[in-house]
Protein backbone atom coordinates (compact mmCIF):
# COMPACT_ATOMS: atom_id res chain seq x y z
CA UNK A 1 0.00 0.00 0.00
CA UNK A 2 1.50 3.37 -0.72
CA UNK A 3 0.96 5.35 1.92
CA UNK A 4 0.34 8.45 0.61
CA UNK A 5 -2.71 7.60 0.37
CA UNK A 6 -3.57 6.54 3.99
CA UNK A 7 -4.90 8.67 6.85
CA UNK A 8 -2.51 10.93 7.98
CA UNK A 9 -1.73 11.97 11.73
CA UNK A 10 -0.56 14.98 13.36
CA UNK A 11 -2.47 16.94 14.51
CA UNK A 12 -1.44 16.75 18.23
CA UNK A 13 1.60 18.85 17.10
CA UNK A 14 0.16 22.13 17.67
CA UNK A 15 -0.62 21.37 21.01
CA UNK A 16 2.01 19.88 22.35
CA UNK A 17 4.43 22.68 20.92
CA UNK A 18 2.08 24.91 23.41
CA UNK A 19 2.57 22.37 26.30
CA UNK A 20 6.31 22.65 25.82
CA UNK A 21 5.85 26.44 25.55
CA UNK A 22 8.50 25.91 22.10
CA UNK A 23 8.06 28.56 19.16
CA UNK A 24 7.59 26.29 16.58
CA UNK A 25 8.30 27.98 13.01
CA UNK A 26 8.31 31.10 13.91
CA UNK A 27 11.88 32.12 14.91
CA UNK A 28 11.70 35.44 15.70
CA UNK A 29 10.83 35.80 19.43
CA UNK A 30 13.40 35.23 21.61
CA UNK A 31 12.98 31.81 23.85
CA UNK A 32 12.54 31.29 26.90
CA UNK A 33 15.00 28.74 27.93
CA UNK A 34 16.09 25.89 29.76
CA UNK A 35 14.70 22.87 31.41
CA UNK A 36 11.39 25.47 32.71
CA UNK A 37 9.99 25.43 29.48
CA UNK A 38 10.00 21.60 29.31
CA UNK A 39 6.47 19.96 30.21
CA UNK A 40 6.08 17.92 33.65
CA UNK A 41 7.21 14.35 34.03
CA UNK A 42 4.29 12.64 32.51
CA UNK A 43 3.28 8.59 32.60
CA UNK A 44 2.07 7.34 29.57
CA UNK A 45 0.29 3.76 29.28
CA UNK A 46 1.44 1.57 32.13
CA UNK A 47 5.28 1.67 32.79
CA UNK A 48 5.15 -1.54 34.66
CA UNK A 49 4.58 -3.24 31.21
CA UNK A 50 7.32 -3.44 28.35
CA UNK A 51 7.08 -0.40 26.26
CA UNK A 52 5.86 -0.67 22.82
CA UNK A 53 6.45 0.88 19.37
CA UNK A 54 4.30 1.66 16.58
CA UNK A 55 6.66 2.46 13.42
CA UNK A 56 5.60 5.80 11.66
CA UNK A 57 7.21 7.60 8.71
CA UNK A 58 7.43 11.24 9.28
CA UNK A 59 5.75 13.31 6.09
CA UNK A 60 7.20 16.82 5.01
CA UNK A 61 4.27 18.64 6.38
CA UNK A 62 4.97 17.07 10.13
CA UNK A 63 2.39 14.72 10.43
CA UNK A 64 2.76 11.06 9.73
CA UNK A 65 1.89 7.50 8.52
CA UNK A 66 2.00 4.22 10.42
CA UNK A 67 3.99 1.63 8.85
CA UNK A 68 2.53 -1.83 8.03
CA UNK A 69 4.72 -4.55 7.13
CA UNK A 70 5.55 -4.74 3.30
CA UNK A 71 4.67 -0.89 2.72
CA UNK A 72 5.64 1.35 0.64
CA UNK A 73 7.58 4.58 2.33
CA UNK A 74 8.05 7.34 0.57
CA UNK A 75 11.91 9.01 0.36
CA UNK A 76 12.63 12.30 1.95
CA UNK A 77 14.29 15.31 0.65
CA UNK A 78 16.40 16.96 3.30
CA UNK A 79 18.33 20.11 3.27
CA UNK A 80 21.67 19.20 2.60
CA UNK A 81 20.32 16.92 -0.38
CA UNK A 82 19.75 13.09 -0.98
CA UNK A 83 17.30 11.23 0.24
CA UNK A 84 16.38 10.37 4.07
CA UNK A 85 13.82 7.82 5.61
CA UNK A 86 12.40 9.48 8.38
CA UNK A 87 11.30 6.35 10.55
CA UNK A 88 10.59 6.43 13.93
CA UNK A 89 7.56 5.78 16.75
CA UNK A 90 4.53 6.49 18.37
CA UNK A 91 5.02 4.74 21.84
CA UNK A 92 3.57 3.23 24.87
CA UNK A 93 4.23 2.83 28.63
CA UNK A 94 6.51 4.74 29.09
CA UNK A 95 7.32 7.75 31.18
CA UNK A 96 7.97 10.92 29.59
CA UNK A 97 10.91 12.96 31.79
CA UNK A 98 13.60 15.47 30.39
CA UNK A 99 11.46 17.35 28.52
CA UNK A 100 9.66 14.25 26.83
CA UNK A 101 13.33 13.07 25.66
CA UNK A 102 13.10 9.40 24.50
CA UNK A 103 16.02 7.66 22.75
CA UNK A 104 15.02 6.09 19.43
CA UNK A 105 16.93 4.28 16.88
CA UNK A 106 16.39 3.24 13.56
CA UNK A 107 18.31 0.95 11.39
CA UNK A 108 18.23 0.22 7.92
CA UNK A 109 18.83 -3.55 7.36
CA UNK A 110 19.61 -5.39 3.77
CA UNK A 111 17.73 -8.39 3.59
CA UNK A 112 19.53 -10.12 0.59
CA UNK A 113 22.61 -10.13 2.92
CA UNK A 114 23.02 -13.32 5.00
CA UNK A 115 23.42 -11.38 7.83
CA UNK A 116 21.11 -8.53 7.58
CA UNK A 117 23.53 -6.12 8.01
CA UNK A 118 22.24 -2.89 8.43
CA UNK A 119 23.74 -0.07 6.01
CA UNK A 120 22.38 2.30 7.55
CA UNK A 121 21.31 3.56 11.10
CA UNK A 122 20.65 6.54 13.67
CA UNK A 123 19.82 7.15 17.14
CA UNK A 124 18.81 10.26 18.01
CA UNK A 125 16.60 12.07 21.63
CA UNK A 126 13.14 12.67 19.90
CA UNK A 127 10.49 14.58 21.85
CA UNK A 128 7.40 13.34 22.79
CA UNK A 129 4.05 14.12 23.88
CA UNK A 130 1.27 12.59 25.01
CA UNK A 131 -1.72 12.00 22.33
CA UNK A 132 -5.05 13.46 22.95
CA UNK A 133 -6.52 10.92 20.91
CA UNK A 134 -4.95 8.23 21.93
CA UNK A 135 -4.79 7.88 25.31
CA UNK A 136 -1.60 5.73 26.71
CA UNK A 137 0.07 6.64 23.87
CA UNK A 138 2.75 9.32 22.86
CA UNK A 139 3.42 10.82 19.73
CA UNK A 140 7.00 12.54 18.60
CA UNK A 141 6.74 16.65 18.56
CA UNK A 142 7.78 18.35 15.88
CA UNK A 143 10.29 21.72 17.17
CA UNK A 144 12.51 22.98 14.20
CA UNK A 145 11.06 20.87 11.37
CA UNK A 146 9.49 17.44 10.84
CA UNK A 147 13.55 16.08 10.79
CA UNK A 148 13.54 16.07 14.67
CA UNK A 149 10.90 13.56 14.51
CA UNK A 150 12.58 10.94 13.86
CA UNK A 151 16.12 9.03 13.05
CA UNK A 152 17.49 10.20 10.05
CA UNK A 153 18.31 7.47 7.72
CA UNK A 154 20.53 8.70 4.60
CA UNK A 155 18.78 6.28 2.61
CA UNK A 156 20.22 7.96 -1.22
CA UNK A 157 23.15 9.92 -2.58
CA UNK A 158 25.09 9.70 0.92
CA UNK A 159 27.08 5.95 0.03
CA UNK A 160 27.70 3.42 -1.90
CA UNK A 161 25.06 0.59 -1.73
CA UNK A 162 25.33 -2.52 -4.13
CA UNK A 163 21.56 -2.56 -4.44
CA UNK A 164 18.91 0.22 -5.19
CA UNK A 165 16.86 1.68 -2.24
CA UNK A 166 14.33 2.88 -4.54
CA UNK A 167 11.54 -0.19 -5.27
CA UNK A 168 13.63 -2.95 -3.45
CA UNK A 169 12.82 -4.28 -0.44
CA UNK A 170 14.49 -3.31 2.86
CA UNK A 171 14.38 -3.87 6.35
CA UNK A 172 13.68 -1.34 8.99
CA UNK A 173 14.48 -1.62 12.54
CA UNK A 174 12.94 0.78 14.88
CA UNK A 175 14.38 0.88 18.78
CA UNK A 176 13.68 2.62 21.70
CA UNK A 177 16.96 2.46 24.04
CA UNK A 178 17.64 3.67 27.05
CA UNK A 179 18.75 7.34 27.36
CA UNK A 180 21.75 6.50 29.94
CA UNK A 181 23.06 2.87 28.42
CA UNK A 182 21.84 2.91 25.07
CA UNK A 183 20.27 -0.61 25.92
CA UNK A 184 17.27 -1.58 23.29
CA UNK A 185 14.00 -1.74 25.31
CA UNK A 186 11.97 -2.16 22.73
CA UNK A 187 11.82 -2.78 18.97
CA UNK A 188 9.60 -3.54 16.31
CA UNK A 189 10.99 -4.81 12.52
CA UNK A 190 8.80 -4.33 9.07
CA UNK A 191 9.68 -4.96 5.85
CA UNK A 192 9.35 -1.52 3.68
CA UNK A 193 10.08 -0.72 0.00
CA UNK A 194 11.34 2.75 -0.33
CA UNK A 195 10.22 4.85 -3.54
CA UNK A 196 10.70 8.61 -4.72
CA UNK A 197 6.99 10.81 -4.25
CA UNK A 198 5.86 12.04 -7.17
CA UNK A 199 5.29 15.05 -5.07
CA UNK A 200 7.88 15.43 -3.11
CA UNK A 201 8.90 19.33 -2.27
CA UNK A 202 12.60 18.29 -3.23
CA UNK A 203 15.55 20.52 -3.60
CA UNK A 204 14.88 23.92 -4.29
CA UNK A 205 17.61 23.79 -6.34
CA UNK A 206 16.35 21.12 -8.93
CA UNK A 207 13.93 21.71 -10.99
CA UNK A 208 10.46 19.84 -10.54
CA UNK A 209 10.50 18.10 -13.28
CA UNK A 210 13.82 16.23 -12.67
CA UNK A 211 12.95 15.66 -9.21
CA UNK A 212 12.11 12.12 -10.07
CA UNK A 213 14.63 11.39 -12.36
CA UNK A 214 17.47 12.89 -9.30
CA UNK A 215 15.88 10.82 -6.56
CA UNK A 216 15.84 7.46 -9.18
CA UNK A 217 19.70 8.15 -10.15
CA UNK A 218 20.70 9.05 -6.31
CA UNK A 219 18.93 5.93 -5.24
CA UNK A 220 19.92 3.55 -7.45
CA UNK A 221 23.07 1.09 -6.69
CA UNK A 222 26.47 2.17 -6.30
CA UNK A 223 26.26 5.59 -6.06
CA UNK A 224 29.16 8.47 -6.21
CA UNK A 225 29.51 11.82 -6.14
CA UNK A 226 28.83 13.76 -9.02
CA UNK A 227 26.78 10.86 -10.83
CA UNK A 228 23.34 13.28 -10.90
CA UNK A 229 24.65 16.51 -11.50
CA UNK A 230 21.55 18.50 -12.84
CA UNK A 231 22.93 18.56 -16.69
CA UNK A 232 22.28 14.46 -16.77
CA UNK A 233 18.75 14.30 -15.36
CA UNK A 234 16.67 15.37 -18.17
CA UNK A 235 17.95 12.40 -20.28
CA UNK A 236 18.54 10.06 -17.41
CA UNK A 237 17.58 6.50 -17.98
CA UNK A 238 17.89 4.35 -15.00
CA UNK A 239 20.03 1.34 -15.16
CA UNK A 240 17.84 -2.01 -14.80
CA UNK A 241 16.75 -2.60 -10.97
CA UNK A 242 19.37 -4.24 -8.78
CA UNK A 243 17.59 -5.55 -5.60
CA UNK A 244 19.53 -8.94 -5.17
CA UNK B 1 37.39 33.16 -6.61
CA UNK B 2 40.64 35.40 -6.32
CA UNK B 3 44.47 34.46 -7.10
CA UNK B 4 46.48 35.31 -4.44
CA UNK B 5 49.39 32.81 -6.23
CA UNK B 6 51.68 36.00 -6.03
CA UNK B 7 51.04 36.22 -2.28
CA UNK B 8 51.50 32.67 -1.53
CA UNK B 9 54.07 31.52 0.56
CA UNK B 10 55.24 27.76 0.15
CA UNK B 11 57.77 27.50 1.66
CA UNK B 12 58.20 24.34 0.46
CA UNK B 13 61.86 23.68 1.14
CA UNK B 14 64.81 25.38 4.01
CA UNK B 15 65.34 28.94 3.95
CA UNK B 16 61.87 30.56 4.31
CA UNK B 17 61.72 30.58 7.38
CA UNK B 18 64.65 30.00 10.14
CA UNK B 19 63.22 30.55 13.72
CA UNK B 20 62.62 27.65 15.76
CA UNK B 21 59.73 26.48 17.10
CA UNK B 22 58.85 29.00 20.54
CA UNK B 23 59.16 27.28 23.24
CA UNK B 24 57.65 30.46 25.31
CA UNK B 25 53.93 31.84 24.92
CA UNK B 26 53.41 34.56 22.56
CA UNK B 27 53.63 37.72 22.90
CA UNK B 28 51.00 39.94 22.66
CA UNK B 29 50.78 40.72 19.27
CA UNK B 30 53.84 38.30 18.43
CA UNK B 31 52.49 35.66 15.63
CA UNK B 32 53.45 31.93 15.99
CA UNK B 33 55.96 30.36 13.26
CA UNK B 34 57.50 27.16 12.48
CA UNK B 35 60.50 26.63 10.79
CA UNK B 36 60.47 24.23 7.41
CA UNK B 37 61.99 21.02 7.17
CA UNK B 38 65.49 21.30 6.54
CA UNK B 39 66.08 19.79 3.13
CA UNK B 40 63.55 18.91 0.25
CA UNK B 41 64.45 15.27 0.99
CA UNK B 42 62.64 16.10 4.63
CA UNK B 43 59.58 17.57 3.24
CA UNK B 44 57.90 20.48 2.76
CA UNK B 45 56.03 23.56 4.33
CA UNK B 46 52.68 25.41 3.61
CA UNK B 47 52.73 29.29 4.99
CA UNK B 48 49.07 29.71 4.74
CA UNK B 49 48.29 33.79 3.52
CA UNK B 50 47.24 35.60 6.99
CA UNK B 51 44.14 37.41 7.35
CA UNK B 52 42.64 39.61 9.35
CA UNK B 53 39.13 38.41 11.72
CA UNK B 54 37.47 41.76 12.30
CA UNK B 55 35.28 41.50 15.69
CA UNK B 56 32.17 40.33 15.32
CA UNK B 57 32.56 38.43 12.54
CA UNK B 58 34.01 34.52 11.19
CA UNK B 59 36.10 33.81 8.69
CA UNK B 60 36.52 31.11 6.49
CA UNK B 61 38.95 30.72 3.70
CA UNK B 62 39.59 27.85 1.43
CA UNK B 63 43.34 28.09 0.08
CA UNK B 64 44.80 25.73 -2.79
CA UNK B 65 48.18 24.36 -3.11
CA UNK B 66 50.09 21.60 -4.07
CA UNK B 67 52.87 19.04 -3.58
CA UNK B 68 56.15 20.93 -4.98
CA UNK B 69 57.50 17.25 -6.05
CA UNK B 70 57.79 15.82 -9.39
CA UNK B 71 57.07 12.08 -7.82
CA UNK B 72 54.73 10.61 -5.46
CA UNK B 73 56.15 11.08 -1.79
CA UNK B 74 55.26 9.75 1.75
CA UNK B 75 54.79 11.43 4.65
CA UNK B 76 55.48 10.30 7.77
CA UNK B 77 54.66 13.58 10.19
CA UNK B 78 52.76 16.27 10.21
CA UNK B 79 53.16 19.85 12.66
CA UNK B 80 50.39 22.67 12.47
CA UNK B 81 51.26 25.78 14.27
CA UNK B 82 47.88 28.22 14.44
CA UNK B 83 47.74 31.48 15.65
CA UNK B 84 45.45 31.36 19.09
CA UNK B 85 41.83 31.51 18.26
CA UNK B 86 41.71 29.06 15.63
CA UNK B 87 38.63 27.35 15.10
CA UNK B 88 39.89 24.70 12.72
CA UNK B 89 42.03 23.78 9.96
CA UNK B 90 41.13 20.72 7.74
CA UNK B 91 43.35 20.15 5.22
CA UNK B 92 41.62 17.92 1.79
CA UNK B 93 42.35 16.19 -0.79
CA UNK B 94 40.32 17.32 -3.89
CA UNK B 95 37.35 15.31 -5.42
CA UNK B 96 34.28 16.15 -7.34
CA UNK B 97 34.03 19.91 -8.74
CA UNK B 98 31.28 21.21 -6.86
CA UNK B 99 31.38 24.74 -6.50
CA UNK B 100 34.25 24.81 -4.42
CA UNK B 101 37.71 24.27 -6.55
CA UNK B 102 40.61 26.02 -6.92
CA UNK B 103 44.12 25.40 -8.76
CA UNK B 104 47.14 25.73 -6.55
CA UNK B 105 47.93 29.28 -5.50
CA UNK B 106 44.04 30.47 -5.12
CA UNK B 107 42.04 30.93 -2.67
CA UNK B 108 38.25 31.15 -2.14
CA UNK B 109 37.10 33.43 0.31
CA UNK B 110 34.21 32.90 2.74
CA UNK B 111 32.59 34.48 5.92
CA UNK B 112 29.15 34.25 7.99
CA UNK B 113 27.92 36.86 5.76
CA UNK B 114 28.63 35.38 2.64
CA UNK B 115 27.67 32.44 0.51
CA UNK B 116 30.76 31.35 -0.81
CA UNK B 117 31.20 27.55 -1.45
CA UNK B 118 33.63 27.53 1.00
CA UNK B 119 31.59 28.83 3.67
CA UNK B 120 28.93 26.25 2.27
CA UNK B 121 31.75 23.59 2.33
CA UNK B 122 29.14 21.86 -0.29
CA UNK B 123 31.16 19.40 -1.49
CA UNK B 124 32.48 17.44 1.41
CA UNK B 125 31.00 14.39 -0.21
CA UNK B 126 34.39 13.02 -1.71
CA UNK B 127 37.10 15.52 -0.47
CA UNK B 128 39.18 13.08 1.64
CA UNK B 129 40.73 14.44 4.72
CA UNK B 130 44.31 14.54 4.77
CA UNK B 131 44.95 15.23 8.52
CA UNK B 132 42.73 18.22 10.86
CA UNK B 133 43.59 19.79 13.71
CA UNK B 134 41.66 22.75 15.80
CA UNK B 135 44.95 23.41 18.30
CA UNK B 136 46.00 26.78 18.40
CA UNK B 137 49.27 27.74 19.45
CA UNK B 138 48.25 28.58 22.90
CA UNK B 139 47.83 24.30 23.41
CA UNK B 140 51.37 23.70 22.14
CA UNK B 141 52.33 22.32 18.60
CA UNK B 142 50.07 20.08 16.96
CA UNK B 143 53.32 17.65 16.05
CA UNK B 144 51.58 14.49 14.27
CA UNK B 145 54.13 11.40 14.02
CA UNK B 146 52.27 8.19 12.01
CA UNK B 147 53.49 5.18 13.52
CA UNK B 148 56.58 3.39 12.13
CA UNK B 149 55.97 2.01 8.60
CA UNK B 150 52.62 3.98 7.96
CA UNK B 151 52.69 7.27 6.22
CA UNK B 152 50.09 9.55 3.95
CA UNK B 153 50.65 9.21 0.26
CA UNK B 154 50.53 12.53 -1.81
CA UNK B 155 51.02 12.20 -5.62
CA UNK B 156 53.28 13.98 -7.53
CA UNK B 157 51.72 17.67 -7.45
CA UNK B 158 48.91 16.55 -6.03
CA UNK B 159 46.78 19.72 -5.38
CA UNK B 160 45.76 20.20 -1.44
CA UNK B 161 42.81 22.51 -0.02
CA UNK B 162 43.41 24.32 3.61
CA UNK B 163 40.45 25.08 4.69
CA UNK B 164 41.04 27.76 7.91
CA UNK B 165 38.16 29.16 10.03
CA UNK B 166 38.92 31.69 12.60
CA UNK B 167 35.97 33.52 15.05
CA UNK B 168 36.72 37.03 16.59
CA UNK B 169 33.04 36.71 18.44
CA UNK B 170 31.36 35.89 21.77
CA UNK B 171 33.09 31.96 21.36
CA UNK B 172 35.98 32.49 20.18
CA UNK B 173 38.39 35.16 20.01
CA UNK B 174 41.32 35.09 17.20
CA UNK B 175 41.90 38.40 15.29
CA UNK B 176 44.88 37.50 13.07
CA UNK B 177 45.02 34.25 11.85
CA UNK B 178 48.26 32.35 10.73
CA UNK B 179 49.00 29.36 10.16
CA UNK B 180 52.33 26.85 9.12
CA UNK B 181 51.60 22.79 8.04
CA UNK B 182 54.74 21.09 7.70
CA UNK B 183 54.81 17.40 5.86
CA UNK B 184 57.78 15.73 6.93
CA UNK B 185 58.60 12.68 4.17
CA UNK B 186 59.43 9.42 4.94
CA UNK B 187 60.71 6.57 2.69
CA UNK B 188 58.16 5.06 0.57
CA UNK B 189 59.54 1.77 1.19
CA UNK B 190 57.24 -0.89 2.71
CA UNK B 191 54.70 1.94 3.81
CA UNK B 192 50.93 1.10 4.29
CA UNK B 193 48.89 3.86 3.32
CA UNK B 194 46.47 5.63 6.41
CA UNK B 195 43.06 5.57 4.41
CA UNK B 196 40.66 8.40 6.29
CA UNK B 197 36.87 8.30 7.72
CA UNK B 198 35.47 11.87 7.60
CA UNK B 199 31.60 11.68 9.08
CA UNK B 200 28.94 14.40 9.02
CA UNK B 201 26.29 14.47 10.97
CA UNK B 202 23.74 16.92 9.38
CA UNK B 203 20.56 16.55 11.00
CA UNK B 204 21.10 17.66 14.52
CA UNK B 205 19.07 20.28 16.25
CA UNK B 206 19.47 21.79 19.78
CA UNK B 207 16.51 23.24 20.65
CA UNK B 208 15.52 24.88 24.02
CA UNK B 209 15.40 22.81 27.13
CA UNK B 210 18.07 20.15 25.64
CA UNK B 211 19.89 18.67 28.13
CA UNK B 212 22.61 16.32 26.76
CA UNK B 213 20.68 15.99 23.63
CA UNK B 214 22.74 12.78 21.84
CA UNK B 215 23.06 11.91 18.35
CA UNK B 216 24.64 8.97 16.88
CA UNK B 217 25.50 7.13 13.75
CA UNK B 218 27.92 4.90 12.07
CA UNK B 219 29.71 6.13 8.43
CA UNK B 220 31.01 4.38 5.99
CA UNK B 221 31.12 0.55 4.36
CA UNK B 222 31.91 -2.36 6.76
CA UNK B 223 35.42 -2.89 6.31
CA UNK B 224 36.64 -5.52 4.28
CA UNK B 225 39.82 -6.44 6.78
CA UNK B 226 40.49 -5.85 10.30
CA UNK B 227 41.94 -2.05 10.26
CA UNK B 228 43.73 -0.14 12.74
CA UNK B 229 42.42 3.59 14.02
CA UNK B 230 45.88 5.25 14.43
CA UNK B 231 44.23 8.80 15.15
CA UNK B 232 40.88 10.76 15.39
CA UNK B 233 39.36 13.71 16.48
CA UNK B 234 35.83 15.60 17.03
CA UNK B 235 34.12 18.81 15.99
CA UNK B 236 31.15 20.40 17.09
CA UNK B 237 30.29 23.89 18.53
CA UNK B 238 30.10 25.40 21.90
CA UNK B 239 26.96 23.66 22.56
CA UNK B 240 28.78 20.37 22.38
CA UNK B 241 29.51 18.38 25.35
CA UNK B 242 30.73 15.34 24.36
CA UNK B 243 31.89 13.49 21.99
CA UNK B 244 33.37 9.63 21.12
CA UNK B 245 33.87 8.07 18.77
CA UNK B 246 33.77 3.34 18.71
CA UNK B 247 33.14 0.83 16.35
CA UNK B 248 30.10 -0.37 15.35
CA UNK B 249 28.49 -3.95 14.57
CA UNK B 250 26.28 -3.53 11.59
CA UNK B 251 24.55 -6.73 12.42
CA UNK B 252 24.06 -6.73 16.00
CA UNK B 253 23.67 -2.83 15.63
CA UNK B 254 25.42 -2.04 18.65
CA UNK B 255 28.00 0.85 19.53
CA UNK B 256 31.32 -0.60 21.13
CA UNK B 257 33.15 1.06 24.40
CA UNK B 258 34.72 4.40 22.58
CA UNK B 259 38.53 4.69 22.06
CA UNK B 260 38.53 8.54 21.59
CA UNK B 261 36.19 10.96 23.84
CA UNK B 262 36.09 15.05 24.10
CA UNK B 263 34.22 17.39 26.15
CA UNK B 264 36.12 20.68 24.68
CA UNK B 265 34.42 22.11 22.25
CA UNK B 266 37.08 24.44 21.14
CA UNK B 267 40.47 23.12 21.45
CA UNK B 268 39.66 19.02 21.19
CA UNK B 269 43.26 17.66 21.27
CA UNK B 270 43.64 15.21 18.49
CA UNK B 271 43.93 11.84 19.52
CA UNK B 272 47.48 10.81 17.81
CA UNK B 273 48.29 7.33 19.59
CA UNK B 274 45.71 5.33 19.44
CA UNK B 275 46.24 1.97 18.19
CA UNK B 276 42.61 -0.01 17.95
CA UNK B 277 42.44 -2.60 15.93
CA UNK B 278 38.46 -2.20 14.02
CA UNK B 279 37.46 -5.81 13.03
CA UNK B 280 36.28 -7.06 9.86
CA UNK B 281 32.43 -6.31 9.13
CA UNK B 282 32.76 -3.29 11.32
CA UNK B 283 32.72 0.29 10.75
CA UNK B 284 33.28 3.46 13.13
CA UNK B 285 30.34 5.34 14.72
CA UNK B 286 30.09 8.63 16.91
CA UNK B 287 27.87 10.15 18.90
CA UNK B 288 27.52 13.72 19.67
CA UNK B 289 26.26 15.28 22.75
CA UNK B 290 24.82 18.82 23.35
CA UNK B 291 22.79 21.17 26.02
CA UNK B 292 21.12 24.26 24.71
CA UNK B 293 22.25 27.72 25.49
CA UNK B 294 20.82 30.78 24.60
CA UNK B 295 22.37 32.70 21.69
CA UNK B 296 24.17 35.59 22.96
CA UNK B 297 23.97 38.65 21.61
CA UNK B 298 23.90 39.96 19.10
CA UNK B 299 23.00 36.91 17.79
CA UNK B 300 19.08 36.00 18.47
CA UNK B 301 16.77 33.10 17.35
CA UNK B 302 16.15 34.76 14.18
CA UNK B 303 19.82 33.68 13.40
CA UNK B 304 18.91 30.19 14.59
CA UNK B 305 16.50 27.62 13.04
CA UNK B 306 13.37 27.15 13.83
CA UNK B 307 12.04 26.95 17.40
CA UNK B 308 15.47 28.78 18.10
CA UNK B 309 16.86 25.65 17.69
CA UNK B 310 20.76 25.20 16.99
CA UNK B 311 20.66 23.67 13.33
CA UNK B 312 23.63 22.13 11.15
CA UNK B 313 25.81 24.68 9.88
CA UNK B 314 29.36 26.44 9.78
CA UNK B 315 28.82 29.55 12.28
CA UNK B 316 29.57 28.84 15.51
CA UNK B 317 27.72 31.42 17.13
CA UNK B 318 24.72 30.43 15.44
CA UNK B 319 24.59 26.55 14.52
CA UNK B 320 26.13 23.48 15.21
CA UNK B 321 28.63 20.84 13.59
CA UNK B 322 29.20 17.05 14.46
CA UNK B 323 31.87 15.54 12.79
CA UNK B 324 33.89 12.67 13.39
CA UNK B 325 37.68 12.81 11.79
CA UNK B 326 39.44 9.03 12.02
CA UNK B 327 42.57 7.65 9.69
CA UNK B 328 43.48 4.02 10.05
CA UNK B 329 45.64 1.69 8.03
CA UNK B 330 46.01 -0.09 5.89
CA UNK B 331 43.92 2.07 3.51
CA UNK B 332 40.97 0.61 2.07
CA UNK B 333 39.11 4.04 0.54
CA UNK B 334 38.98 7.44 2.21
CA UNK B 335 35.01 7.60 3.41
CA UNK B 336 33.13 10.16 3.77
CA UNK B 337 29.36 10.27 5.33
CA UNK B 338 27.96 13.51 4.78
Amino acid sequence: MHLIARARHGLLVSAALLVCGCAGHDSTPPVETGESDCPADVVVGDPSLSPELEPIVILPDGTWDDVADGDTIDLHTPLQGGKVILAGALVSNVLLQDCGRLRIGALLRDPSDPDERAVKNEERHVRYAPMADRPGWAAPVEINDERNMAPNLEACGFGAYDRDVENCPWILDIRLEDSATEDVLAEVRRSIVPTCPVDDPGDPGVPQELEQALCECQCAANYEAGRCDESDLATYVPPDPVCD
Amino acid sequence: MRNLTALLTLAAFAGACDQDRPDAPLAENEDVTLAPPATAEDGFQYVMPPYDVPAGSEVQNCYFFESPYDEDICVGEITVAQNPGTHHMNVFRLGTEYDLWGDPGDVVLGNSDTTSPCWRSSNWADWPILVNSQQSYADGFYDWTLPDGVAHKLKAHEVLMLQSHYVNANTQAGDHAVVYVNFDRVPCDDIQEVGTVFASNQGIDVCPGDVDVTFSASCGNDFPQDVTVIAANSHFHSRGTHFDIEAYDPVSGDYGDPFYENTSWDEPVMATDLDVVIPEGERLGWHCSYTYVDPVAPATCSDLGAGCCYVFGPSVETSEHCNMFAYYYPKVEDYSCI
